[in-house]
């Protein structure tokens, strides 16, 4: 299929696979392309290494909406970095029934910890955005870079985990002593009461009445954060949204992406394909080259070192059988993943590029190979 | 700081760009350590799949098991590192119990932010007890910074109990001299740029956890003279040649590219960060993977013990 069909039929591209493996510039590549054909496309990273700026030739970008420059093309590119602290504030106003709750929580101090510095929460705020930018139906197309997180599609869970947090089963549990502190002068009763002591022990008294407090404020937002983590998930199985698994031919990454794949597939989630970044193009015909390049050597060296032919030669040999028996084996890694992947679904190679990938220019080439 | 005191090291951490074979170094550092003599143990940090699984054809578990003579792995996932840390924290088995039978409790530390890093990190700590020396292989860049910032979170939120005690120790553990945080990188501009990027955060980070070095893999020396790369030019500006002469010059311009990636990368770790660098060379005779990932493992240690040889010898 032509990679430009995929990029017509979809809404939203998710880019998942290891790190290293060009996938944020991949991700760039898709969107550069989509633009070019006159779609109006952001590209999403919550990738905290700013990959994505680089492959832009930016500096850094942050947490808004920031359009990328592009001269002859019909569709517009737009970039975002999700960046966890801004985007959990925009959320606490968005969803604040009032003014007093938004302040609230804005200045607990144990809210200002979670959403800076707490692991994780890049991921926790990851579909919150992606939910902004797709409803919002400003783009035709939303491409998301996934972070490179060793536990396979953690960014699909963690949400669930902050949603399983705020369970009103969980805050009730555990605001009820509050609540009726609040009536009765801390009222303990049950197995409860005793292992709410023994919380208090664990964690230090202070801590817990500050975390009350949090998750008190907190207790009314739960039914928004369900909600928009449900519209999430469904809006990953539409037909308009696909999954593409990004690798390198390497060992580690091929194991990734095979990995991955079956994950998808367990969780039904829909997958276009596999793209094979970074892939060492070799024909591997037999040659010697002092067979073919003995006389243009001799030609071009006439004001050189003298023994720089023969030097060079060597060092082409041994470089061109490299080379072969480099690409030979991505080629045996390349077949293994094919057996893993969907009816349907499709393999692209992208050429590893002389040069390294960052800017427009070499971002149209890779969409360029996509097209083969 | 030179690679046989890194190498001595009681905790070393590892983390790095995605790809830049973090994992491998950790088994060539453990495997080192095993053959200097060292109990070693090399962690993997809560992964649902194993990256040491793929060199050493063993899945580690969480409780440590021999990978090869001397040298151990073990795969910290939250579960059972949280009934051992409760075990440690509380240290009263009843109450222990009492906390693990209660589903809330359970949710409640699944899901507070930060527990499931500090509960791991503490894990880490408590093993150096058992082990002459433990490696871990971190998550990458901006994910190991998370782990990393969260004692010094953890110590500042809970300022008196048990919590803040482990974290203190946590923090003491990464801060002392016999701890050091190793970055992976690879002789490519981006990858450079982060690890730059990486170790301005990590010299940020509340924990004063030492990063004397970076390791850098896939390096080819350079050893290609001017009047070589002149005439490699030259014969690439060539027109009108068949296509076997341009895949060799393809060849020779990927290699000779290598070799200039390699001398700016080492020049820009040098002069941006003033670390020092161990550069491993490229594996594999052909380029490929003759011999398995392990065996590349093992190249990769015994390059580690000549330079730590060399280094005891001066």
């Amino acid at each position: 299929m032509k990679f430009d069909r995929l990029l017509a039929q979809h809404k939203l591209i998710i880019c998942v696979g290891s790190g290293g493996v060009g996938k944020t510039t991949t991700a760039a590549a898709i969107g550069l392309r989509g633009a070019r054909e006159g779609r109006k496309v952001l590209v999403l990273t919550i990738d905290p290494a700013r990959r994505l700026a680089n492959s832009l030739g930016l500096a850094q970008f942050g947490n808004e909406e920031t359009q990328i420059e592009l001269k002859d093309a019909t569709g517009e590119l737009w970039a975002m970095m999700l960046d966890s602290q801004s985007t959990f504030d925009a959320l606490i106003r968005k969803v604040s029934p009032d003014q007093e709750t938004q302040d609230k929580i804005l200045d607990n101090r144990i809210y200002r910890h979670i959403a800076d510095s707490f692991g994780g929460s890049q991921e926790y705020m990851a579909t919150e955005r992606l939910y902004d930018v797709v409803v919002s139906g400003k783009y035709d197309l939303v491409v998301l870079d996934t972070p490179p997180v060793k536990n396979a599609l953690d960014f699909l869970e963690s949400p669930g985990r902050l949603t399983r947090f705020l369970d009103r089963r969980v805050l009730q549990w555990f605001l009820a002593p509050y609540e009726e502190g609040r009536v009765f002068g801390r009222l303990f009763r049950g197995t409860s009461a005793v292992v709410f002591r023994l919380l208090g022990y664990i964690f230090g008294r202070e801590f817990l009445d500050e975390l009350a407090e949090f998750l008190y404020i907190f207790r009314d937002l739960y039914d928004g954060f369900r909600e928009r983590h449900e519209a999430v998930i469904e809006m990953f199985a539409e037909a308009t949204t696909t999954f593409l698994v990004v690798c390198a031919p390497t060992e580690p990454s091929v194991a990734v992406a095979r990995y991955f794949l079956d994950e998808l597939s367990e969780r039904q989630m829909p997958c276009a394909g596999v793209i094979v970044n970074q892939v060492h193009q070799c024909a591997g015909s037999v040659v010697e080259p002092a067979e073919i390049l003995s006389e243009v050597i001799a030609t071009s060296t006439t004001d050189l070192d003298p023994h720089v032919g023969a030097q060079l030669l060597a060092r082409l040999s041994v470089a061109h059988r490299r080379l072969m028996g480099l690409a030979k084996a991505e080629g045996l890694l390349i077949d293994s993943i094919k057996s893993r992947m969907p009816v349907h679904s499709i393999l692209w190679r992208v050429p590893r590029f002389e040069g390294e990938v960052h800017d427009l220019r070499a971002l149209d080439r890779v969409g360029e190979s996509l097209q083969d | 700081m030179r690679l046989v005191d890194f190498a001595e090291c009681r905790l070393i951490l590892l983390t790095g760009k995605g790809g830049t074979g973090k994992t491998s170094v950790a088994a060539a550092l453990g495997h080192l350590g095993a053959m200097e003599g060292r109990r070693t143990l090399v962690v993997e940090v809560d992964s649902q799949r194993s990256a040491l699984a793929e060199i050493f054809g063993v899945t580690p578990s969480y409780e440590p098991i021999e990978l090869s003579e001397g040298l151990w792995g073990a795969n910290l996932v939250f579960g059972p590192a949280l009934v051992d840390w409760l075990d440690e924290t509380v240290r009263a088995a009843k109450i222990v119990k009492l906390i693990l039978a209660n589903q809330m409790v359970q949710v409640f530390l699944e899901a507070t932010p930060g527990a499931r890093e500090l509960v791991i990190l503490s894990k880490v700590v408590s093993l150096l007890e058992e082990f002459d020396q433990v490696v871990v292989d971190m998550p990458a860049s901006g994910h190991a910074i998370n782990l990393l910032k969260v004692p010094t979170t953890a110590a500042r939120l809970m300022r008196t109990g048990p919590i803040h005690e482990r974290a203190s120790d946590v923090l003491a553990t990464l801060g002392d001299s016999s701890t050091a945080l190793g970055i992976i990188a690879l002789p490519e501009e981006m990858v450079v740029n982060e690890t730059v990027e990486l170790y301005s955060k990590v010299r940020q980070l509340g924990c004063q956890v030492q990063v004397p070095l970076v390791f850098l893999n896939r390096c080819a020396a350079p050893t290609m003279t001017e009047d070589e790369h002149t005439l490699l030019d030259r014969l690439s500006d060539l027109e009108d040649v068949d296509d076997d002469v341009k895949e060799v010059l393809r060849a020779g311009r990927w290699d000779a590219n290598l070799e200039r990636a390699t001398a700016d990368s080492l020049g820009r770790l040098h002069g941006e960060i003033g670390v020092g660098v161990v550069p491993f060379p490229r594996m594999g005779v052909l380029g490929g993977f003759e011999g398995g990932p392990k065996r590349v493992v093992e190249q990769m240690a015994s390059a580690l013990r000549r330079r730590v040889l060399a280094e005891r010898s001066t």
